[in-house]
C-alpha cells in the first residue's frame, strides 16, 4: 500500500503536531502511532543492508504468545479452584471453569495494560521522548503473578509505581534496573501485605468468604510445605499440570514448559539462564535435603521446580533481557545464582514461603557487575593472546 | 538466486573507465597518454610501490583521456578512459582453453608473475597477491587455505567459478603451494554448496596434498580468521596476520586468476561479478571486463526493476550503497545487489534491551553493544581497550539487533577515532 489513503491522511495532519503546530504538545503521542503504522523512510548507506526479520515489536509479541498457554491454564485453574472451594463439582477442563477464570482474570489484564501503557504515554509526552512498546510483555506478566482477588485500584497504583519509579526515571524501555512485573508485585507485597499473603488470597472469591465449604484451606503447596504438612501436599502430577492453588500464571508447569520451548526455539529467551537457574535450584534443594533439619528442607529437591513461582519466573522473568546479564558467560552465572538464592530464600526465610521474586530482584542489581567482570576478563584474555 | 545459471560473458562495452587504484596500497602510476593505442592486456599503469599492483587495459582501443571521475565510494579518483575499437589481445596471452597442468615457473617467477599480471585478492579486499606470497623473514607458511566460502550472502560468483573452472582452480592451488613452499592445502567450502564440494573433491583426488573441507553454513565463515579457526583450529592473535599462525589464505577467484596469470600469461582484466536482487529480472554471474560500468551490467540483467530502493556495490552485509550506476567495475567488485525500496529503509533506532544477541553473533568475540555506547560517549580510549580494532565490520551485530541499533556504524566511528589516537601515539 504505497501512499495509501492512511499515509496521505497522516502526512496531512503531521504539521499540526510539529513544534509550534496547534497540537505540538502531543508530538510524542503522534509519533508513537505513526511509527506503529509505518516504517520510517531514511535509507541506510553502509552495511549491513539487510536485517533480521525480528525486531522489538515481534520479540515482545512472541513473548506474549509464549505466555498464552500459561494464561489459558491459569484461567481454567482459577475457575476450577473457585468451584472446588465452594464444594461444587466442576471439571478442570470445562467451559464453566474457563468462563469464571476469564471474567476474573480479564479485568486484571485490561487494567494492567491501560494503566501501564497510559503511564508510559504520559511520561513520554512530558519528557518529549518517543514511546516504546516495552510494556507489552510486562502488561501480560503482571496479571499472572498477582492474586486473582487483588482490588483493581491497588493493581493500578502498583503499576504506576513500577513504571514510573522502576522504569521511566531510568530512561524507559531497556534502561530499567529491575524487572517491572516483579517490581509491581514487590510493591503490592510490601504496601498491601494483607492482600498478598495468607492462604485465602489465591482462590477467587475466597478472600471475601463467599460460600466456602468447611475445611477447605486454599493453602498453596509451598504454604503447606512451609507449615510442615508434607503429607497434605498435592501429588506431583497435580502440581505439574497446575491443579493447585496459586497465582494465575504460575501453577501449571506444563504450560510454562510450552512457553519456555517457544522462547528457546525463537531464540528470545536465553536457554543458558533457564538451564543454569534450574541447575542452581536443584543443587540448593539437594544441599537442603542433606541437612533436612525441618520438614520444609525435606521436600524432595526436584519438587521445588514444580512448586510456587519457580518455573514461571525462571522462564519469563529471569530471562528478561533488560534486567539480566548480557554477556554469555554472565548469563550462566546470573541464572545459577538466581536458582541458588531462590530456593535458599524460599526454605530458610521464616516470613513467607517464596523466594523467587526477591532472588531475581536481588540479582537484577548484580547483573551489571557480573557483566563488568566478564568484559574485564575478556579484555585480559585478548591482551594475553597478543603478547603470547 | 544466481547460482544455477552458468557464468555469462558480458559483451565488451563501447567505453571503459579503469581506475588506477583498484587495490589496497599505493595507486599505480599511469604509463599511457591521451590518444595512445592500447591492446587487451597491455599495462596502462605500473605498480607504485611494494604494496601496489599493475593495472592493465581490459579492451583494445584509443585512450580518450585520463581524468578524475567518481568511483564506487563517490569520491573522484584517477581513471584511464578508453574508447573501444575491436578486441585485439596481446599476442603473449594464451587464449586457448586447454588446461596446462605442468607448472614450469619457479617460486620467484610465480611471485613476479602475480605482480606483473596485476593479481590482487578478489574476495573483496583487493590485497596484492604477490605481497601475500612473499612471506616475511622469520615466518614460515605451513598451510595454504583456499577460500571457497562465498564471503557474503546473495553472492554466487565463487560458487559458479568452482563449478566451471574446478580444474584451473586446483592447478592454481598447486601454483600457490609451490610459491609458498607448502605441502598441504585445504579448500574450504560451505556445505550448502554440495555440488561444488563434490566437484572439487573429485578433482582434488588427482592432486597430492589438497583436501576439500566442507564447512558449516554461517556468516561470516568467509572471514580469513574464521576460516583458519574452522579448518585448522588455530587462532590468529589480536592485531596479527594469518601468517603468524603459519597460514596463507587465498580466495578461489584469486586462485583462478593466478592460474591464468602463470599458465596463460593473462593479466587480471576481467572478473566474475554477481548481479542479483529480489526483483532483478535476470539474476546472473557475468564475466566482466574491468572498467565496464555498472549500468552495462544492470542492462544485461534486465535493467533496474521498479521500486528499487538502493544499489549496493559488494554484498548485502558489507557492501556500500552507490549513488550512481555510472561507475566502473573494478578488481574488487564481487557483486551488485539491488535492494527493494521497503527493505532499503533504516528502521527507527530503539533503546537497547540488552538482549545480548550482538555478543552471541560477533565472530571476533567482542561486545558490540559496549563498543557502541562507548563510541556514543566518545570514550575512545575505552573503545580501544575493548579491542574495537579486532572488529572486521561483518555487520552481524547490526543485522541481528532487534532494536535496530546501528551498532556497526558506531563501531566504525570508534575505530576511526582509535586509529587517530594510535597514529598520534606513534609519531
Amino acid at each position: 500500500m504505497k501512499n495509501g489513503k492512511l499515509r496521505q491522511f497522516v502526512d496531512k495532519i503531521k504539521p499540526t503536531f510539529d513544534k509550534g503546530g496547534k497540537l505540538g504538545f502531543l508530538k510524542s503521542t503522534f509519533e508513537g502511532f505513526e511509527t506503529f503504522l509505518f516504517v520510517p523512510n531514511t535509507v541506510s548507506l553502509k552495511g549491513s543492508h539487510i536485517r533480521d526479520s525480528i525486531n522489538l515489536k515481534r520479540t515482545m509479541a512472541l513473548v506474549v504468545i509464549a505466555l498464552l498457554p500459561a494464561v489459558l491454564m491459569g484461567m481454567l485453574n482459577t475457575g476450577y479452584q473457585h468451584f472446588l472451594s465452594q464444594g461444587q463439582d466442576v471439571a478442570f477442563w470445562s467451559g464453566q471453569a474457563l468462563w469464571y477464570g476469564f471474567i476474573r482474570v480479564f479485568p486484571l489484564i485490561v487494567v494492567s495494560y491501560i494503566v501501564g501503557l497510559g503511564t508510559e504515554f504520559a511520561v513520554a509526552q512530558v519528557k518529549g521522548h518517543e514511546i516504546n512498546e516495552g510494556f507489552l510483555v510486562s502488561g501480560m506478566l503482571i496479571p499472572l503473578i498477582v492474586p486473582v482477588d487483588i482490588p483493581l485500584w491497588m493493581l493500578a497504583v502498583a503499576i504506576v509505581f513500577a513504571v514510573m519509579i522502576g522504569k521511566e526515571i531510568f530512561g524507559g524501555t531497556g534502561m530499567n534496573i529491575f524487572n517491572v512485573a516483579l517490581l509491581t508485585r514487590a510493591f503490592l507485597f510490601f504496601a498491601y501485605p494483607i492482600f498478598m499473603s495468607g492462604d485465602k488470597i489465591w482462590i477467587g472469591g475466597m478472600f471475601k468468604g463467599e460460600n466456602v465449604v468447611d475445611g477447605f484451606s486454599g493453602a498453596t503447596p509451598l504454604a503447606e510445605a512451609a507449615a510442615g504438612n508434607l503429607d497434605s501436599l498435592p501429588s506431583s502430577m497435580d502440581m505439574f499440570m497446575g491443579y493447585i492453588p496459586g497465582s494465575v500464571g504460575e501453577t501449571s508447569t506444563l504450560a510454562i514448559l510450552i512457553g519456555a520451548f517457544i522462547l528457546i526455539y525463537t531464540g528470545i529467551g536465553s536457554w543458558k539462564i533457564m538451564l543454569s537457574a534450574t541447575v542452581g535450584g536443584l543443587l540448593m534443594g539437594l544441599l537442603l535435603n542433606v541437612f533436612a533439619v525441618n520438614p520444609f528442607m525435606e521436600v524432595p529437591f526436584w519438587q521445588h521446580m514444580i512448586m510456587g513461582g519457580f518455573a514461571f519466573e525462571v522462564v519469563f522473568m529471569a530471562t528478561d533481557p533488560v534486567t539480566a546479564t548480557q554477556t554469555e558467560t554472565g548469563k550462566w552465572i546470573y541464572g545459577f545464582l538466581i536458582g541458588i538464592l531462590a530456593i535458599l530464600v524460599r526454605v530458610i526465610n521464616p516470613a513467607y514461603p517464596e523466594g523467587m521474586m526477591l532472588a531475581i530482584l536481588f540479582m537484577n542489581v548484580f547483573a551489571p557487575l557480573i557483566d563488568y567482570y566478564v568484559v574485564q576478563a575478556n579484555i585480559r584474555k585478548r591482551l594475553k593472546r597478543v603478547t603470547a | 538466486m544466481a547460482s544455477k545459471a552458468s557464468i555469462k560473458i558480458l559483451p565488451v562495452p563501447s567505453m571503459v573507465k579503469i581506475p588506477v587504484a583498484q587495490h589496497i596500497g599505493t595507486p599505480a602510476e599511469v604509463v599511457v597518454a591521451r590518444n595512445d593505442q592500447v591492446k587487451v592486456g597491455q599495462v596502462i599503469a605500473k605498480s607504485g610501490g611494494f604494496i601496489s599492483s599493475n593495472i592493465h587495459s581490459s579492451v583494445s582501443g584509443k585512450v580518450q583521456k585520463i581524468d578524475k571521475l567518481p568511483d564506487a565510494s563517490g569520491y573522484r579518483q584517477s581513471m584511464v578512459i578508453i574508447e573501444v575499437d575491436g578486441d585485439e589481445w596481446l599476442e603473449s596471452i594464451d587464449r586457448s582453453d586447454t588446461l596446462v597442468t605442468e607448472i614450469s615457473a619457479t617460486r620467484e617467477e610465480i611471485v613476479a608473475k602475480t605482480l606483473e599480471m596485476g593479481i590482487v585478492g578478489l574476495g573483496g579486499a583487493t590485497f596484492p597477491t604477490h605481497v601475500k606470497l612473499s612471506v616475511p623473514k622469520g615466518k614460515k607458511a605451513e598451510v595454504l587455505i583456499i577460500n571457497g566460502v562465498e564471503c557474503e550472502p546473495y553472492l554466487t560468483s565463487d560458487h559458479r567459478l568452482m563449478l566451471e573452472k574446478g580444474e584451473e582452480i586446483l592447478v592454481g592451488t598447486q601454483i600457490l603451494m609451490k610459491a609458498l613452499d607448502v605441502s598441504k592445502a585445504y579448500i574450504g567450502i560451505e556445505s550448502n554448496k554440495p555440488d561444488a564440494i563434490q566437484h572439487l573433491s573429485g578433482i582434488a583426488s588427482k592432486y597430492d596434498g589438497i583436501e576439500v573441507v566442507p564447512l558449516k553454513v554461517m556468516y561470516p565463515q568467509g572471514g580469513e580468521k574464521q576460516l583458519i579457526k574452522a579448518i585448522i583450529d588455530r587462532e590468529v592473535p589480536s592485531g596479527g596476520l594469518p601468517i603468524d599462525v603459519g597460514t596463507v589464505v587465498h580466495n578461489v577467484g584469486t586462485t583462478f586468476a593466478v592460474y591464468e596469470a602463470v599458465q596463460n600469461n593473462k593479466p587480471l582484466f576481467e572478473r566474475v561479478v554477481t548481479v542479483t536482487g529480489k526483483d532483478v529480472k535476470d539474476p546472473a554471474n557475468y564475466m566482466v571486463r574491468i572498467g565496464a560500468s555498472v549500468t552495462d551490467l544492470l542492462d544485461a540483467s534486465g535493467g533496474i526493476p521498479d521500486g528499487t530502493g538502493k544499489i549496493i556495490n559488494g554484498g548485502p552485509m558489507m557492501g556500500k550503497a552507490i549513488g550512481s550506476t555510472d561507475i566502473p567495475v573494478t578488481k574488487g567488485t564481487s557483486g551488485i545487489v539491488l535492494i527493494p525500496e521497503d527493505k532499503a529503509k533504516r528502521n527507527k533506532i530503539q533503546n537497547c534491551i540488552r538482549c545480548g544477541k550482538c555478543i552471541s553473533v560477533c565472530p571476533m568475540g567482542l561486545e558490540p553493544y559496549l563498543l557502541m555506547s562507548l563510541s556514543e560517549l566518545s570514550r575512545w580510549e575505552d573503545v580501544e581497550l575493548n579491542k574495537a580494532m579486532d572488529c572486521m565490520e561483518c555487520g552481524s551485530c547490526s543485522f541481528t539487533c532487534p532494536a535496530s541499533r546501528p551498532l556497526l556504524d558506531y563501531i566504525r566511528l570508534g575505530k576511526s577515532n582509535v586509529l587517530k589516537i594510535i597514529r598520534s601515539r606513534n609519531k
